[in-house]
């Protein structure tokens, strides 16, 4: 029983010590974005670009695919059930609840994760074993200000924008699928989708797409900077803040949502 | 004039190890101080306690009248700016090319304007000999450029404190050439201080103004070149005497095996 204690309390503490570590990180971010520094913010301008490109630009595809099939499903699952019941009119609001409110930002943000953060986390962790933050510390060049902090901007940017692409490829997918089925034209689809949406589903939306994209960022960083000594610990904390972040979307998705509607 | 690093009773150990134990030492401004002594006793964790990026379990570093442990981060960021520290592996930033590295310290801590870089950057490159890789990225260096372009991204903000961490470890004959010819103008400027770290005695014998003997984690013995090669102690030559730069050994046995030179 005295075991079963024992390792209970060591992993509560463990939890303790992670949150207390990330939370002066965290700080220490804050910090550096805000405060007044030494040193000029244009050499991160380059990762702040670079950063847009991979985490935003090159997504593109894989989120129209994902999206377009996601509005594609829906609606197929709607007209399944609604016909039953009347409610062909309600296919718009399903589409724009489900996705627009919800699928939308969790969506994509797992999809960011998988191919921004595990990356973010695995150069960071790189970076530390060869020594690169390090050389950047003794140059004086803050790795906050010039690794964290425009991986921050450029992660939760691309967040938010492909979060409005994907809602505008699985409303576009929903259409193809809805022309198939009920031989709609895309005037009588969007007006029904314009008459289901509200500006607060779009203001929600792009709400959960900054905070996630916060979150991500912030969380696939530090778990960069956790690698202490070898390159084994590389996938340990890719797969951790690959973890966490994942459960940091659902939580705060949660919040949101129960703040917005309840 | 005084000591521009004072080392006093600095002790510091890892994973319940002592690494480096009660160590008290004073650097004169100009010249070269050699760190020197077996493998594992702690010469390049003396190092980078001296240069603020290791702090010690106890003791006070004070670099130019500053306490290093003491001061701010932002206050630490600008010191840097005095200082450089050249890693043994270079510990290039690997996404950039060799001309960026070099550029970097000049855009974050001065914001010159690109023409300017360039034109500096391009001096250090022909100083160099790097002309030819300046758009190579450090993975497809070898050892001996990686030394060179870290050397010369580390000059190029024109420092008052050099650090170095095995100069002509693991280079063969023509690159140490290179780099010893690089360092000799610096050792002569009495403005200019290096501290290094190395276990080639023909280099210390030839070069180091001051000796500092590791050994078993303490400073064995400190003093001038004269003073500590002249030494009669049986220990400390023992201890000299077992000292032995293998890496650039077996470096220029391949060299003369190739050109039949050396």
């Amino acid at each position: 029983m005295t075991g079963y204690l024992h390792n209970f309390g060591s992993w509560f503490l463990g939890i303790l010590s992670e949150a207390a570590n990330f939370c002066g990180y965290f700080f220490l971010v804050l910090k550096t974005l805000f405060g007044r520094k030494p040193g000029s913010y244009r050499s991160g301008l380059t990762v702040l670009f670079k950063q847009v490109l991979f985490t935003g630009v090159d997504a593109l595809p894989l989120i129209a695919l994902v999206s377009l099939a996601i509005g594609g499903i829906a609606i197929i699952q709607s007209l399944s059930i609604l016909p039953r019941f009347g409610g062909e009119s309600f296919v718009g609001k399903i589409l724009i609840t489900v996705i627009v409110r919800e699928l939308g930002p969790i969506l994509t943000g797992f999809i960011v994760i998988g191919r921004s953060g595990t990356a973010i986390t695995a150069e960071i962790g790189n970076m530390v074993v060869s020594h690169e933050v390090e050389a950047l510390e003794s140059m004086g060049v803050d790795p906050v200000r010039y690794i964290v902090i425009p991986r921050i901007f450029g992660v939760t940017a691309s967040l938010v924008s492909l979060n409005i692409y994907f809602d505008i490829c699985a409303i576009l997918g929903g259409f193809f699928v809805s022309k198939m089925v009920l031989v709609t034209s895309i005037f009588t689809f969007l007006r029904r989708m314009l008459d289901a949406a509200q500006a607060s589903d779009l203001w929600l939306s792009l709400l959960k797409g900054f905070v996630f994209g916060i979150l991500i960022s912030l969380i696939c960083t530090y778990r960069g900077f956790c690698v202490r000594t070898s390159s084994t610990e590389v996938p340990q904390m890719t797969t951790k803040a690959v973890v966490d972040a994942i459960a940091a979307v659902f939580i705060a998705d949660g919040i949101i949502t129960f703040m917005y509607y309840v | 004039m005084g000591n521009i690093i004072e080392v006093r009773d600095v002790s510091c150990s890892f994973n319940g190890e002592t690494v480096i134990g009660d160590i008290s030492m004073g650097i004169p401004r100009g010249g070269l101080v050699a760190i020197t002594g077996t493998s594992g006793s702690g010469k390049s964790t003396l190092l980078k306690i001296m240069a603020g990026l290791i702090v010690p379990d106890s003791g006070t570093v004070e670099v130019d009248g500053e306490l290093i442990g003491s001061v701010s981060r932002n206050t630490l960021f600008l010191m840097r700016r005095k200082m450089s520290f050249v890693f043994q592996d270079a510990a290039l930033l690997s996404n950039l090319n060799v001309y960026n590295n070099i550029a970097l310290p000049l855009r974050y801590h001065f914001g010159m304007d690109e023409k300017l870089i360039e034109n500096k950057v391009y001096g250090f490159l022909q100083t160099f000999d790097l002309m030819r890789v300046r758009n190579t990225l450090p993975a497809h260096l070898s050892m001996g450029l990686r030394k060179l372009a870290g050397f010369a991204r580390a000059l190029v903000v024109e420092p008052k404190i050099i650090f170095f961490d095995e100069p002509i470890t693991g280079i063969d004959a023509i690159a140490r050439r290179k780099v010893i010819e690089r360092l000799l103008p610096l050792k002569r400027d009495p403005e200019v201080t290096i501290v290094t770290v190395s276990h080639n005695l023909d280099f210390i014998k030839s070069y180091a103004d001051r000796i500092a003997l590791v050994h078993e984690q303490r400073l064995f013995a400190y003093g001038t070149r004269e003073e500590t090669l002249s030494s009669t102690d049986p220990v400390l030559q023992t201890v000299l005497s077992t000292i032995v730069d293998e890496e650039s050994a077996e470096a220029d046995e391949v060299l003369g095996l190739l050109t039949g030179e050396f």
